[in-house]
């Protein structure tokens, strides 16, 4: 009889604990954690599409990394980037503009020091006098994309058809408007800061002197602005290039703009279109006087740049976005050379295995790299400025003002900036 | 049928009845255990379903609502434009503005409402006049896409005629952005777009629900957003989930393939989530494994008990039965039956062989009574087992000894291949010398001499036991009539 009481007492014991003592037992199932970076930039349907696309990639690479964008256009963007600046809520990764670098240094308290994210971020694709753009005071605060110049841009299509030259220089263009303004088309177009440069480009020229002296502050007096505006209201008047205040860019696909100003980096955008469509568009040499040098008064600039934010709590996985936004295949497949020539030789090594460094925009970089242009500043990019300009050369333009109170009146503005 | 064959029988019936009730009980218990792991595997099936067909309804409602505050949240930004100066009094299409002021007008909104959605990520934030002009951030991409029916196609999507407003996508199957317009005047409308991957954030899925399919349709179940990386925006959703969902504004739905809920929003939208029915099932197919395997288990253990308890139930009877056999047929002898097993076994084994020669061999102690009375039991027992051992040795090849009275034991022996005389002759020569060897001093004053005797009697037959062992009755009498110690065969 043991055996037959041990067994019931076993079975008995088995069948309580099965009944209890499991079922009370508690459990913590320990969830995914994620950690939550942001990213910030500017720009048009396709380079939001294809970053949207590219960030959704590295999410699936990165399951432990989530990425919370934040993109516009560039109108308004400044601005936006400013309140974050400001207000200390930047995106860990930012796009930001080469002018920022220098706006929101802040005596190197403004970004990341990139160097510091060695573990994650690689650097070694970059040549040295590259990196240059992004250093301040010898510390490397920001990674040049590509570089970037305003370049003009033609439908020679269309030219031909008005048997009108492709423009060289400023006398080409008003010879062009001649001839296309019967059909209501205009020779050239461009947005308020390309029309900005391309007015210190002529005035440059004209009046053989750089717009901002050595030490970085304005070369330029009155009667140099009065030179802008006034080449300004001719080309308005000549009907050479629309009103900045009236530039849309669809009329460009219209093919009531048989050209434009506009920057490398913006080619496709521009142009896409164009191209698809069968037009010839070429890029035509820097606008400059007949006696002048080729590029005179014209600027590059790193296209945009990518930084981290000061503030970034997570500094590693910044870096592991911002190397897979510079380095990756990833990236350099989708982005192409939408923001001109990348500078980041495993990017370039992809699109050349890819056959995509060829072009409008690659035509555009190569014209780039063809002439020895300025290293544009910072401070010519500043918005305000650009709109202050825009306003006086109105007041000159619909009669409010005299060309010289305009450009007075835009120079004390610029002077008590 | 004799006693003993009636009692093994019985035990028989024993045996198989606890065989039976093994093998019954077995039987009982395991379909009783499928039985119950059926029904509770069943009802899990069910529960689970429940289960997750509430949870994928509750979230279901609430990405609904996520959507609802997302959506009220962009129509309040689109509110707030009513708040630039000029914004919704100012008409671009009047020939008598001053183009000056107008560029400085429109300037002036176009700052303000960068200012409002400053920290937005939406596509469009801008006025849209009669005239196709735009004021404020109008896209290339939406300019592009209407075209020359920008004003009057966007327009048309203001439909909600209380609060002039309205949503729309696939506008041209363009299924990536979302668009809100809103009329300011008769010659000005008010649009706001966004990416549809913005929804992203909308529709965040709880880690715990990763396996559910998040989509937000059209009218025509068209997608504008998916949580599945393979779905495009602007095709249709699965025809499985399609067939579930079609029809149904507001329901929880447990089809073939999939568990799915639609919520209806924003009046002709729906919020479709959707499970496929083997991955809700998935844990509970592994749970199923588990019962059955656990089932299997306690059956095992219940049956293997079950056959403890009834064997240990079992065995006192067939050990009392067997002892109490056991006691009958022995009769104070070891391997010496009782009278009447002796004379069962000896006619059973007669009968069986009717055509064999048997042998019944009495010896029966001499003056046993006298002895009895004037030695007493216990010498008497010693002269009886002795007589036992005696018999032993000399019909060792016998089939059975038996006590058929105090003092009379009785062999049965086979003719196993002699003749029939070498038979006789084996068996009168063991009768005698059974006699001879038994006779030897007790140790006594036995009566009639020093010696304690025995007579013997035989006789051998065939097929009727009771008439053989009546002659070698006769023929044990004819030996003590003729004087003690001697052997007669009939």
């Amino acid at each position: 009889m043991g055996i037959f009481r041990k067994t019931a007492a076993v079975l008995c014991c088995t069948a309580l604990i099965a009944a209890t003592g499991c079922g009370n037992s508690s459990k913590v199932k320990e969830q995914k954690g994620q950690v939550e970076i942001s990213f910030s930039w500017w720009g048009n349907d396709a380079r939001n599409k294809y970053t949207l696309e590219a960030v959704d990639k590295f999410e699936r690479l990165h399951p432990e990394i989530k990425v919370n964008c934040s993109y516009s256009e560039w109108s308004g963007y400044e601005k936006r980037n400013r309140v974050w600046m400001t207000s200390d809520t930047e995106c860990d990764v930012m796009q930001i503009n080469y002018g920022w670098l220098t706006d929101y240094y802040n005596e190197g308290k403004g970004y990341y020091k990139l160097r510091e994210l060695s573990s994650t971020l690689d650097l070694s694709g970059y040549d040295e006098d590259v990196l240059r753009y992004g250093t301040k005071d010898g510390i490397l605060y920001a990674l040049p994309i590509a570089m970037n110049a305003e370049t003009v841009y033609i439908n020679k299509t269309i030219y031909d058809q008005f048997d009108a030259k492709v423009p060289g220089t400023w006398d080409d263009l008003f010879d062009a408007a001649e001839k296309m303004r019967p059909a209501g088309i205009y020779p050239l177009s461009a947005s308020s800061k390309s029309m900005w440069l391309y007015l210190i480009a002529y005035a440059e020229q004209k009046q053989d002197k750089q717009i901002l002296g050595e030490d970085g502050n304005f070369n330029f007096g009155a009667e140099d602005f009065a030179v802008m505006i006034d080449f300004y209201a001719q080309l308005i008047d000549k009907k050479v290039m629309p009103l900045v205040d009236h530039y849309e860019r669809i009329r460009l696909e219209n093919e009531e703009y048989a050209g434009a100003i506009a920057w490398v980096s913006d080619a496709k955008s521009y142009f896409g279109t164009a191209v698809e469509n069968g037009r010839e568009i070429v890029i035509a040499d820097y606008t400059v006087n007949v006696n002048d040098r080729p590029g005179e008064g014209w600027y590059a600039k790193p296209a945009t740049m990518y930084a981290v934010s000061r503030n970034t709590e997570h500094p590693n996985e910044a870096g592991m976005l911002l190397d897979f936004l510079v380095n990756s295949r990833e990236m350099a497949e989708l982005q192409g050379i939408e923001k001109g020539i990348p500078l980041s030789r495993p990017a370039v090594e992809v699109l050349g295995e890819k056959g995509q460094l060829t072009g409008l925009q690659y035509d555009a970089s190569q014209k780039m790299e063809g002439c020895a242009l300025s290293e544009l500043s910072p401070v010519l990019e500043n918005e305000r400025i650009i709109d202050d300009f825009f306003s006086a050369c109105n007041d000159y333009i619909y009669e409010k003002a005299e060309l010289d109170e305009a450009a007075e009146s835009f120079a004390d503005k610029l002077a008590e900036k | 049928m004799t006693r003993d064959q009636v009692q093994a029988q019985g035990l028989v019936r024993i045996k198989r009845m606890s065989f039976l009730m093994i093998i019954g009980y077995a039987i009982i218990v395991i379909v009783a255990v499928l039985g119950i792991t059926a029904f509770a595997v069943t009802k899990y099936d069910e529960l689970t379903k429940d289960k997750v067909s509430s949870m994928t309804s509750a979230l279901n409602v609430q990405l609904k609502l996520n959507l609802d505050s997302y959506m009220s949240r962009t129509e309040k930004m689109a509110t707030l434009a009513y708040s630039v100066d000029n914004a919704y009094s100012y008409d671009a299409t009047d020939s008598s503005n001053d183009e000056y002021d107008a560029i400085n007008t429109e300037k002036q909104i176009a700052a303000d409402l960068s200012s409002l959605c400053l920290m937005e990520n939406f596509v469009d934030y801008g006025i849209v006049y009669a005239n196709d002009h735009t004021v404020g951030k109008v896209s290339n991409g939406t300019i592009k896409l209407f075209g020359e029916d920008l004003y009057k196609d966007l327009s048309a999507m203001a439909d909600r005629t209380r609060t002039h407003d309205g949503w729309s996508t696939g506008y041209k199957q363009g299924y990536d952005r979302i668009y809100y317009v809103k009329r300011l005047n008769d010659n000005a409308v008010f649009v706001i777009s966004f990416y549809t991957a913005e929804l992203g954030s909308v529709f965040e899925n709880p880690e715990a629900m990763s396996d559910m399919a998040v989509r937000l349709t059209d009218k025509d179940h068209k997608i504008i957003y998916s949580s599945v990386e393979d779905d495009i925006v602007g095709t249709t959703i699965p025809a499985d989930v399609l067939s579930d969902v079609e029809g149904k504004d507001m329901a929880v739905i447990t089809g073939k393939d999939n568990l799915s809920t639609v919520n209806s929003t924003n009046g002709d939208w729906y919020v479709i989530c959707s499970v496929p029915t083997d991955i809700i099932l998935k844990e509970a197919k592994d749970m199923r494994k588990l019962i059955y395997i656990a089932a299997a288990a306690a059956s095992l253990i219940a049956v293997i008990a079950g056959t403890v308890f009834i064997r240990r139930m079992a065995d006192p009877i067939g050990t009392v039965t067997a002892g109490l056999s056991d006691e009958i047929s022995e009769d104070g002898f070891e391997k010496v039956l009782g009278s009447r097993f002796f004379r069962d076994k000896a006619d059973s084994l007669i009968t069986k062989d009717p055509k064999r020669e048997y042998a019944v061999i009495l010896t029966r102690l001499d003056d046993f009574g006298d002895m009895l009375t004037e030695f007493g039991r216990e010498t008497v027992d010693a002269q009886l087992l002795r007589m036992v051992k005696q018999l032993k040795e000399a019909f060792p090849d016998c089939e059975c000894i038996g006590r058929t009275s105090d003092n009379t034991f009785a062999v049965l022996m086979k003719n196993g291949g002699m003749t029939s005389e070498e038979f006789r002759s084996l068996v009168i020569s063991r009768g005698v010398n059974i006699c001879d060897s038994f006779r030897n001093p007790v140790g006594m004053n036995a009566p009639g001499g020093d010696d304690a005797t025995s007579s013997a009697g035989a006789a051998i037959g065939t097929g009727d036991y009771q008439n053989i062992y009546d002659l070698a009755y006769k023929a044990l009498r004819t030996s003590e009539r003729n004087g003690k110690s001697g052997f007669t065969i009939a």
